[in-house]
């Protein structure tokens, strides 16, 4: 007998191997409560949950993030708390109504407009910087009016990086647009007339270079 | 003694303790706070919502009514009592926001006082205060949203994973970092718990 046996312990790879399951909430109701039980008097494996639970504490005392009500709906999970949460992104609030060329960098692509009134244009957030093929992920992430003729591009700009110059490419196209103003979670708003050909994407020049990886691809069909 | 003082080093506690206890020992009811205590106030913050102010409330409330059984020798197999006592645990906390779910509006809910006790009010800011410094370092909105969907959004691993297009090993990767990061500016701090 093992001396983690005779001191009525699994394993430690075992252990380690309920504990991940525990912590992803991949367990069933049962091995939970089991585990729970198990985990009481052992401060190794406690540590490693309350480390957990800071995170989670930590991302909940975050001001950035508006908790509105949501139903969590997972019985699995045996929560006991019947609280409703949701997220209240900042940007979605914007693309609902705005007015461009004011604090955005301005209208960019084939014609600058000073001002005009928009209401729910689509936001695309370019959300990773390399994905298949080497091209930058876009995500619609607000359906917004499918008939606007402008797009919000939402770009994640890395602590370290510095944009000192911004081009846009659509076809045979290209034009230099204005180094983006960042928001306080450091994403670079541009508002483009929707691209006519399939295909456009902005390029950034950064500091350092390898901060920005690869031009970055908008599907004009958003 | 109040419930929960007593030796914050867990330690393996002795098989006869039920009996002990049950027997009248108030040093085995010190040792079975100072075995227990660390592991019930862990499960209890992970069965209330974030920061709830109730968790210490209820570490004592759970502490109290497994001591009070013990004390009656309704216990008495020591090797029961870890179940038990994470039995009263799921009770207390679900008793809890049942009662709150009956008497209060969501609204109500979400604006729970903080604890009123100055030095505790000082460190929950000066968390907080080291945890937006941390997320702030987070390059990625996509590795932010995947903490906030599965730590506060209570998502599935899967469907977090589904919704952001990444894999398995990339969400453990973005959680594990997270922590770590976490550890290490709590650490610098001298914030950390534990």
């Amino acid at each position: 007998m093992s001396p983690q046996e005779e001191a009525g312990r699994l394993a430690a790879w075992l252990e380690e191997a309920w504990l991940a399951r525990y912590l992803d909430r991949q367990l069933t109701a049962d091995e939970a409560n089991w585990f729970e039980a198990y985990v009481l008097d052992k401060p190794d494996l406690l540590q490693s949950i309350e480390g957990d639970l800071q995170l989670r504490d930590a991302l909940a005392r975050t001001p950035d993030l508006t908790l509105i009500s949501r139903e969590t709906g997972n019985a699995s999970t045996n929560r006991a708390h019947p609280v409703r949460w949701a997220r209240h992104s900042r940007w979605l609030a914007m693309a609902a109504s705005l007015v461009a060329a004011l604090g955005l960098g301005g209208f960019v692509g084939h014609r600058v407009v000073q001002s005009v009134r928009i209401e729910n244009p689509p936001v695309v957030m370019l959300d990773s910087y390399r994905g298949p093929d080497n091209q930058a992920l876009g995500r619609l992430e607000s359906g917004g009016d499918p008939n606007s003729s402008i797009l919000l591009i939402a770009i994640p700009i890395p602590a370290n990086c510095k944009i000192n110059k911004a081009k846009l490419l659509s076809g045979d196209t290209s034009q230099d647009i204005p180094t983006p103003n960042l928001t306080s979670d450091r994403f670079a708003w541009y508002a483009i007339t929707r691209p006519a050909e399939k295909r456009a994407r902005i390029e950034l020049e950064a500091t350092p270079t390898s901060c920005i990886s690869s031009p970055l691809y908008i599907n004009g069909s958003h | 003694m109040s419930v929960g003082e007593g030796n914050a080093t867990v330690g393996v506690p002795s098989t006869d303790l039920a009996a002990r206890i049950a027997a009248g020992d108030r040093s085995a009811e010190h040792e079975f706070v100072g075995a227990y205590a660390r592991g019930v106030r862990a499960l209890v913050r992970r069965h209330c919502r974030p920061n709830d102010p109730i968790v210490e409330d209820l570490v004592q409330d759970v502490l109290a009514r497994v001591l009070e059984r013990l004390r009656a020798g309704a216990i008495r197999d020591a090797n029961a009592l870890p179940a038990y006592v994470q039995t009263v645990v799921v009770y207390a906390t679900s008793a809890e926001y049942r009662a709150r779910r009956d008497t209060e509006s969501d609204d109500v809910l979400a604006q729970l006082p903080a604890r009123d006790n100055p030095l505790e009010q000082l460190r929950s800011e000066e968390i907080g205060r080291v945890l937006r410094h941390f997320l702030e370092q987070l390059p990625v909105r996509r590795d932010r949203e995947l903490l906030v969907r599965f730590y506060l959004d209570e998502q599935d691993k899967d469907e977090v994973c589904r919704d952001l297009g990444i894999d398995h090993s990339h969400f453990h990767r973005v959680v594990f970092r997270a922590r770590a990061r976490l550890r290490e500016l709590l650490d610098q701090t001298g914030l950390r718990e534990g």
